[in-house]
């Protein structure tokens, strides 16, 4: 039973990590990802799947409670697009922990469907290792 | 000819009356005829290059710029040989800018500047492509070109509008030593002179804000998930961070007791990504706490310089710097 579980681990590890590779994000620098948004939006992994299946399943159900815009699942769909599974899932994680009043202190408010929320996209939590496409868009 | 023939024979009866009608009559139709030409001329727009271009900085200088685009395009097409055609292009570009239309407007002022290279123009053009940049808040781009006016164009005014800000783009990107040294260089002359010595001094203080040690957050998240958060005084999010982790390592070590060995694995599969999301939000936390400290600063510090290059109706092509106190 031990093995099976490590083999299972195994395979899960494995699967997490070669993934970037076969994804088709761009990677930091690449011309590529700083064309347009229509090419980061081709980009699908384990991880948009995830989301996928999260928002036509429990979404549908639960509502939206996200005090963020953009919400919590689509904010984790564009970082697995922008940045592979392994960087989407920790910033989804780093989303969910941080999606709280504190966050007020340090990103603006804005009002979305007739809502005040919280404005922290991608760009708001990968700017010190990921200067990306800043100076490319209005 | 019938008319006046009906007036000459207008008869024995009443001739005094209906004389007085007929000439009536004659008149208006005199002077319908007279007047139309001149309201027809009336109707026409004759339109100078010096009309329509006070139009178009008008329109820009009521804040309708994406109009005040059009209608300096306008004037560059109906006039291309004006001598204001150097202006209007780089208007067309400061116009965008102004809108937030950043790109376009780099687009607009690269074209000013391939048109008219080697002038001061085209030096302006250069300063207004790095302006966009530090407005975008890309202050390695905007340094870059700030360098370049400097390095390119030795006019007193634009040289020194161009050190001021490159001073102000090395304070952006927290290169306060550099940024007080780029103040200093600023010419006594220049009516900027004071205020770069004021921003020298206190460009320097940039290096002593209250920051938070990313590195520390990290380490601190990594020793006990929500202590990363704690140090960046997010309380509430280290309190998440921690039950969050503490209840899948549980879960997990309760599964692997209980010899679910494959529940426990995928517990502490799904643990590894909250564990590594925990230090991530920590090192994050800690980036945006220092940001923000850092435009709350740069906001509190006064920017002395107003540009309003070329919306004047000079001719020539100064530098208009106003100093706000």
């Amino acid at each position: 039973m031990k093995r099976q579980t490590l083999l299972f681990l195994c395979l899960l590890a494995t699967c997490t990590f070669i993934e970037p590779f076969f994804s088709t994000r761009a990677t930091r620098g690449d011309e590529s990802l700083q064309s347009s948004p229509e090419d980061k939006k081709s980009g699908s992994n384990f991880g948009t799947w995830l989301v996928g299946f999260y928002r036509e399943t429990v979404s549908k159900v639960d509502g939206d409670r996200c005090p963020s815009e953009p919400s919590c699942s689509e904010y984790s769909l564009q970082a697995f697009r922008k940045h592979g599974f392994l960087i989407g899932w920790v910033m989804t994680v780093d989303r969910l922990i941080h999606e709280g009043k504190e966050e007020t202190k340090v990103s603006p408010l804005v009002h979305s469907g007739g809502k005040r929320k919280i404005y922290d996209p991608v760009e708001n939590n990968d700017f010190w290792w990921y200067p990306g496409d800043r100076k490319k868009h209005d | 000819m019938i008319l006046w023939k009906t007036m000459i024979s207008g008869g024995t009866l009443g001739i005094g009356r209906n004389m007085t009608k007929r000439i009536c009559v004659l008149l208006i139709f005199a002077l319908t005829a007279l007047t139309q030409p001149l309201l027809l001329a009336a109707a026409e727009i004759i339109l100078s290059s010096d009309d329509q271009f006070r139009f178009a900085t008008e329109t820009m200088n009521g804040k309708d710029y994406l109009r005040a685009v059009a209608e300096f395009e306008r004037f560059l097409y109906f006039f291309p040989e004006d001598e204001e055609v150097p202006k209007a292009r780089l208007l067309i570009g400061v116009c965008y800018l102004k809108a937030g239309r950043f790109e376009s407007a780099r687009k607009a002022l690269q074209k000013a500047h391939a048109a008219y290279s080697g002038t001061l123009v085209a030096g302006k053009a250069l300063f207004w492509i790095g302006e966009s940049y530090f407005r975008q808040k890309v202050p390695e781009e905007a340094e870059r070109y700030f360098a370049m006016v400097i390095e390119d164009y030795p006019e007193p005014e634009l040289k020194n509008a161009a050190l001021y800000r490159l001073g102000w783009s090395r304070m952006q990107s927290s290169r306060w030593q550099e940024a007080s040294e780029t103040f200093n260089r600023v010419e006594a002359q220049s009516p900027l002179f004071d205020s770069s010595r004021h921003l020298a001094i206190k460009s320097l203080e940039g290096e002593t804000l209250p920051y938070k040690n990313p590195t520390t957050a990290g380490v601190m998240a990594a020793m006990l998930p929500g202590l990363g958060h704690v140090y960046c005084e997010r309380y509430r999010d280290g309190l998440v961070a921690f039950l969050l982790n503490g209840l899948f390592i549980w879960a997990a070590i309760e599964a692997f007791d209980e010899n679910h060995d494959v529940l426990g694995g995928i517990l502490l599969f799904v643990e590894a990504g909250w564990y590594a999301g925990n230090i991530y939000s920590a090192v994050n936390c800690a980036h945006k706490h220092n940001r923000h400290i850092k435009n709350e600063y740069l906001r509190m510090l006064p920017d002395t310089l107003n540009l309003n290059i070329f919306v004047t109706r000079k001719r020539d092509y100064g530098l208009a710097l106003k100093i706000d106190f």
